[in-house]
C-alpha cells in the first residue's frame, strides 16, 4: 500500500484553512488542521507529517515560536515547513527564514503558487 | 539545423541539374540521364514533403500555445472562483453576529490583503453611519458618518462602489455599500492594503462586491436572530 503524503495546516483563521484545504482537497494528500500554534507543535509530534503549512500570527503560540520548537526537536527538525501569512516585510520574511523555515507564502496566495510549493517541498 | 538541410537538398538537386547538363553535353547513355531525372524528381517531392510537415508543425505549435493560454485563463478564472465560493460560504455559514464579523475580517485579510478595515452600519432615525467594527484602524478615525459626508457617507447615499484612485494616499482604499435588497444598509471600508499587496486586481473587485452584498445580507441574518432570542 502506498503512503499518502499527510501535511499539517496550521492556521487560526478558519477561511485560511478553508482556502487552504480547498486548494490541497484534489491533490494526494492527507490533511490536519490545527488553530494555534501549541496546537499544531502538539499535532506535528503526534502525526509526523510530511509538510507543514503554519501561518506566523496566533494566540497561544506564535508561528515563529512554534517554528523554533519544531527546529529543535529531533523528530521535526527536518520537516519541512512553509509560513503562509499576511506578514510579508521583508524583516518577517528573514526572521522567517533565519528560525528554519523551508519556505514562505505570503496571503493573499495564489492557489497555483501554494500548490507549487507544496508539490516542490513533498514532490509532484 | 532544418534551413540547413533544406539547403542541402536544394544544393543536391541544383548537383544533380549540373551533372545532367554535364551528361548531355557528354552524349551519356539514356539510362543515367533517365535515372538522374528520376532521382532530381524524387528529391523535389521529398523537399515539398519536408515542407508541408514544417507548416503543419507550425500550426500544431500555435495551437498548443492556444491551448496553454487558454488553460492558464481557466486557471486563473479557477482560482477566482474559490476565493468567491470560500468567501460566501464563511459568511453563511453562521447566524452569530461576532462570527460574521470575524469571517469577514479574516477574508478581506486572507483573500484581499487588508488588515485596516472597518464596517459601518446605518442605526437611528435619522440614520447615520455608525462604525460597528474595525481591525486596525486607530480608534480617532472612527466616528458618527452623515449620509453624503466624506468618501463613506458618499458611497451610503449613492450605493456605489468606491474605489481609490492611483496616486492619491488619504483616502481609504474601497468603500462598499452594504446592501440588503438592493438597499444599502451600510459600508464595508478598507483602509490600507498590505505593503506586499500592491493594489486591487479585477478580481479582487468582484470579490468586493461579492461582499457587498453577502455580508450584508449575513449581518442582517444575524441582527435579526439576535432580536429573536432576546424575545423568546
Amino acid at each position: 500500500m502506498s503512503h499518502k503524503k499527510k501535511i499539517l495546516l496550521v492556521d487560526d483563521s478558519i477561511t485560511s484553512l478553508f482556502m487552504q484545504k480547498m486548494v490541497l482537497k484534489h491533490e494526494p494528500y492527507d490533511l490536519v488542521t490545527a488553530t494555534d500554534g501549541r496546537n499544531g507543535v502538539e499535532l506535528a509530534l503526534r502525526e509526523r507529517p510530511d509538510l507543514i503549512l503554519m501561518d506566523v500570527v496566533m494566540p497561544r503560540m506564535t508561528g515563529i515560536e512554534a517554528l523554533r520548537e519544531l527546529r529543535a526537536n529531533a523528530a521535526t527538525r527536518t520537516t519541512p515547513i512553509i509560513l503562509v501569512t499576511t506578514r510579508g516585510e521583508p524583516g518577517n520574511v528573514e526572521v522567517g527564514y533565519e528560525t528554519g523555515c523551508t519556505d514562505y507564502l505570503t496571503k493573499p496566495f495564489e492557489p497555483a503558487e501554494l500548490l507549487s510549493k507544496v508539490r516542490d517541498c513533498l514532490g509532484a | 539545423m532544418n534551413c540547413a538541410m533544406q539547403e542541402c537538398e536544394t544544393s543536391l538537386v541544383d548537383q544533380v541539374s549540373r551533372v545532367e547538363e554535364f551528361l548531355n553535353r557528354l552524349e551519356a547513355p539514356a539510362s543515367v540521364t533517365e535515372e538522374l531525372r528520376e532521382l532530381r524528381e524524387s528529391l523535389v517531392a521529398r523537399e515539398r514533403e519536408r515542407f508541408d510537415l514544417f507548416e503543419e508543425l507550425a500550426a500544431l505549435e500555435e495551437q498548443q500555445r492556444r491551448l496553454h493560454r487558454a488553460i492558464d485563463e481557466a486557471s486563473r478564472r479557477g482560482s477566482d472562483l474559490a476565493s468567491l465560493y470560500v468567501a460566501t460560504h464563511r459568511l453563511h455559514s453562521t447566524l452569530d453576529r461576532g462570527q460574521v464579523l470575524q469571517a469577514l475580517e479574516e477574508i478581506v485579510a486572507s483573500l484581499l490583503g487588508c488588515e485596516e478595515l472597518a464596517v459601518f452600519e446605518l442605526v437611528g432615525r435619522p440614520a447615520v453611519l455608525a462604525p460597528v467594527f474595525s481591525v486596525g484602524v486607530p480608534a480617532g478615525r472612527l466616528g458618527i458618518v452623515e449620509p453624503g459626508e466624506g468618501r463613506i457617507g458618499s458611497c451610503s447615499a449613492s450605493g456605489d462602489r468606491w474605489l481609490r484612485p492611483d496616486g492619491v494616499t488619504q483616502e481609504p482604499v474601497a468603500c462598499v455599500p452594504l446592501k440588503v435588497d438592493g438597499e444599502t444598509t451600510g459600508v464595508l471600508v478598507l483602509y490600507e492594503l498590505l505593503e506586499h499587496k500592491g493594489s486591487l486586481q479585477p478580481a479582487d473587485i468582484e470579490l468586493l462586491d461579492l461582499l457587498g452584498v453577502h455580508a450584508g445580507t449575513a449581518l442582517l441574518a444575524s441582527r435579526l436572530r439576535a432580536r429573536f432570542r432576546e424575545a423568546q
